[in-house]
């Protein structure tokens, strides 16, 4: 006893050395603040290209943020066996260029950027004066040309000059209600144009109106997303600067920046089908800093160190000991009743992704029909293992049929259903309803609302941006984690369940 | 110990400790690791083998009239139970009673359960699918279902409970008798002894054998709320072999720390139902005693006998000195607190 005791407080006291010497190292010696910023917020932006070679010479351009002078930027170029170069292009900016000889099968080239979040959204700001534009007569039916004249006159009274004449457009065009003139003019233009059709309609419109204006794409700003397309943008001049509007009817929620402008944001030749990407991730650390992680030796474990796309799972990966330790303390410490030991850490997971209200409504009810769905498949006698592998299947259509309803009503959020872990949901319902059975609608509730609140506390801890900031830069505090789960490991106090259900013993 | 406004709603980890109530951490921290190593498991969680090894020690339990190994064998059952008016089908590797059906009585083609409901022979098959496919064991497993004799109880214990069959429960350290009760079934437990879903339990005196405190939910009480009998007092019938049965549990298994299940048949008299390596804490409410005092004495009297004592040895103890300290504990405590 007496020597087990001393092991394990030997591994705790090891444990928590090597963690505090390794982050107080990367503190003092790296320059990693140890709490997160709040001003030195930098975004890293990942461009992909991926397309498939055809075997003979390949030339790739992709159009590339322009870069300021004296602004921190870190520039990053990953593909094996090409030859890269910069160009500057009049009218098109910053173009990165890839080249190879005979080249055949998939190809992946990365861009990758970090730059602080101001200078990030300073990226279309250039400043060059825009040629004179006559207003041109657009042809088309004439039933289009008296839809556009009519919407250019009431853009045209409402506005004072180029700016408020595009904001008054693109409300009425892109807006909530429509007229029936603009509804006419998207429907037309999208079955005589098919993807794009948001931009020609725009380009008419200032063509029309003798405004300058040229093509340019964007990112969104949003970590949630994962891989994103560009979004197509239309800068114009409004007589002083450019100014940028989006060429979509909708996109994803997040900021929009700038990213490059031109015609066309990527040129392949040699190759087909290809297409360009981007990820973005929000550093919590200054940039000096990250660069010193990864120069640093590779003892000294840090996410930030790895391709932005990569980073996204394993930040995850580094949030699921804190969730483990959240359930070892409701569990063990305060004495949660739960439906499977760490089903509330994937359910947390799954509320990372989504707003905390819709994730759990949603939950809910995919809980609820799953169980009534499994209490019809009870009359039917099923054997355990095909039961459950029909309950999967159901919770699958379900959620389909969740994501289309939601979708119809226009809320997007039903569309993140995904995000719940499947297979799980299918054995909490069976073992729900077996509970239900077994022990009464009351004993099942119990349990499903403990693991629903581990779950929710779970979730709120690993929300915590200090909490993520650590487990992303200082990956090394997982060891303390660790160590804490080991003394709770060895904690035979009481629960504090144990207080209440104890309490009548004073009566006798 | 002196009334304050908080026990209305809980007590606190200091009262609870004064009080030597063992919770769960600490059941599985000092009492359950440390006694049961995990190779002595398979002998209990494995109900085939645990009753095998009972034969072998001539320690008396239901009869067992064959297992349901595969879905193959789910025709067996109408063999098995032939010619029998009442059965039991149970999980071999279930706990807590999960998945136990007990059919006390046919009419017809049908069979009926303790609370009356009847069950079709498709139905009864079906239950014993499920417990092939793993549905009730630890761990979702796959299974063996066993079809075992039904005990029927004796008059005195079955007039304290509603539609179901008591049970006694013994929890044994190093192979002496700690505490015991006895479970009875209510209207809201469904004929079940299990007492987070309404069951009653009744603590019983180590040295007599006779009751002497009773909880339902956690409260106090003196009479059954469905049946209005007297539930404080009463003799259990062959106590000095319930004793001796639950004794030999520690020589059958090698557990250090372990509870006794036993049901005291009609005219079979006691037999052995189960033996659990995880005993649950309720035994303490069904007492209105902590189990801490005990434990520790029983640990003081093991280790200066060397763990040599004989069967008989460690029953005598328990009845005799091992209560009568633990009451000098209490009242002493209950002095210092004054």
């Amino acid at each position: 006893m007496k020597r087990k005791s001393a092991l394990l407080w030997g591994l705790v006291i090891l444990l928590c050395g090597t963690a505090v010497g390794l982050a107080v190292y990367k503190s003092t010696s790296l320059g990693v603040p140890f709490l997160p910023g709040q001003r030195q917020n930098a975004w890293t932006v990942e461009a992909t290209v991926r397309f498939d070679a055809n075997g003979r010479e390949v030339e790739v351009e992709l159009g590339l943020p322009p870069l300021k002078e004296n602004s921190e930027v870190r520039q990053e170029v990953a593909s094996l066996g090409y030859g890269y170069q910069e160009r500057n292009l009049v009218g098109q900016g910053r173009r990165g260029i890839w080249s190879a000889r005979s080249r055949s099968g998939v190809q992946r080239l990365y861009y990758q950027i970090s730059l602080a979040e101001e200078d990030l959204r300073s990226l279309g700001e250039i400043k060059s004066s825009a040629p004179e534009v006559e207003p041109s007569r657009i042809g088309g039916s004439e039933s289009e040309m008296l839809a556009r004249e009519t919407l250019r006159k009431e853009c045209r009274e409402k506005s004072a000059n180029p700016e408020t004449f595009v904001t008054q457009l693109w409300s009425r065009l892109f807006g909530e209600s429509l007229s029936q003139e603009a509804g006419f003019l998207r429907r037309s233009y999208e079955a005589r144009i098919g993807e794009g059709w948001e931009m020609s309609l725009l380009q008419d419109f200032l063509q029309m109106e003798g405004i300058a204006y040229r093509k340019a794409w964007g990112v969104i700003l949003n970590e949630t997303l994962g891989s994103q397309k560009p979004v197509p943008m239309i800068e114009f001049y409004d007589g002083r600067d450019w100014e940028a509007v989006e060429a979509v009817a909708a996109r994803e929620a997040g900021e929009l920046v700038v990213w490059s402008r031109g015609d066309s944001l990527l040129d392949v030749r040699g190759g087909n089908n290809s297409q360009v990407f981007f990820t973005t991730i929000r550093n919590m650390a200054p940039l000096e800093a990250t660069d010193a992680l990864r120069n640093a030796p590779a003892w000294i474990g840090s996410i930030a160190a790895l391709p932005v796309n990569e980073r996204r799972v394993f930040r995850y990966i580094a949030l699921i000991p804190v969730g483990a330790f959240m359930i070892v303390v409701l569990r063990n410490l305060v004495g949660f009743n739960m439906l499977g030991t760490f089903m509330p850490v994937l359910l947390a997971l799954s509320f990372l992704e989504i707003p905390l209200a819709p994730a759990l409504l949603m939950f809910s009810a995919l809980l609820a029909a799953g169980l009534f769905f499994r209490f019809f498949l009870s009359r039917l006698n099923l054997l355990v293992v095909p039961r459950v592998a029909a309950c999967v299947v159901v919770v699958s259509l379900l959620m389909i049929v969740f994501g289309l309803f939601s979708w119809r009503m226009g809320l997007t959020v039903g569309l993140e259903v995904t995000v719940f872990p499947m297979v799980v949901l299918a054995w909490t319902i069976e073992r729900m309803s077996i509970l239900w059975d077994e022990e009464g609608a009351g004993a099942a509730m119990v349990q499903a609302g403990g693991s629903l609140a581990a779950a929710v506390l779970a979730y709120l801890v690993m929300r915590i941006r200090t909490v993520d900031y650590w487990a992303q830069y200082f990956p090394e505090l997982l060891l303390i984690l660790l160590a804490g789960i080991l003394l709770i490991g060895r904690y035979t106090g009481y629960r504090m369940s144990e207080l209440i259900r104890f309490k009548s013993f004073v009566k006798s | 110990m002196k009334s304050k406004w908080w026990h209305r709603w809980f007590l606190t980890p200091g009262e609870l400790n004064r009080l030597g109530v063992v919770g769960i951490n600490a059941r599985n921290g000092r009492y359950l690791l440390p006694n049961n190593p995990r190779k002595f498991y398979r002998s209990v969680d494995d109900k085939v083998m645990s009753k095998r090894l009972a034969i072998e020690m001539d320690i008396p339990v239901p009869e067992l009239y064959g297992t349901i190994e595969s879905p193959g064998d789910l025709g067996k059952i109408a063999k098995l139970v032939k010619g029998k008016e009442a059965f039991v089908i149970k999980p071999a590797r279930g706990s807590g009673g999960k998945g136990v059906l007990v059919i006390q009585g046919r009419s017809g083609d049908a069979f009926l359960k303790g609370s009356g409901t009847s069950l079709t022979m498709e139905e009864v098959r079906f239950h014993a699918a499920n417990i092939l496919g793993g549905l009730f064991s630890l761990g979702g497993q796959r299974d063996v279902a066993m079809v075992e004799q039904y005990i029927s109880c004796a008059d005195e214990v079955m007039a304290m409970s509603y539609r179901g069959a008591p049970d006694v429960r013994v929890v044994m350290l190093h192979g002496y008798p700690v505490m015991a009760m006895l479970r009875v079934a209510t209207k809201e437990s469904d004929g079940r002894a299990n007492l987070h879903q309404g069951a009653i339990g009744i603590g019983i005196d180590l040295t007599t054998g006779i009751t002497h405190h009773a909880v339902c939910h956690g409260h106090p009480i003196e009479i059954h709320p469905d049946l209005n009998s007297e539930l404080l007092g009463q003799q259990i019938p062959d106590w000095d072999t319930v004793l001796k049965l639950a004794g030999l549990c520690y020589e059958m298994t090698g557990l250090g720390y372990l509870g006794a299940d036993i049901m005291i048949g009609k005219e079979v008299g006691p037999m052995i139902i189960e033996v659990n390596a995880r005993p649950g804490l309720a035994i303490q409410l069904a007492n209105g005693e902590g189990l801490r005092t005990r434990f520790q004495i029983v640990h003081d009297e093991a280790l200066r006998m060397q763990r040599t004592a004989s069967l008989e040895e460690r029953i005598d103890f328990s009845r005799g000195p091992l209560v009568q300290k633990a009451l000098q504990t209490k009242a002493s405590l209950a002095e210092a607190a004054r």
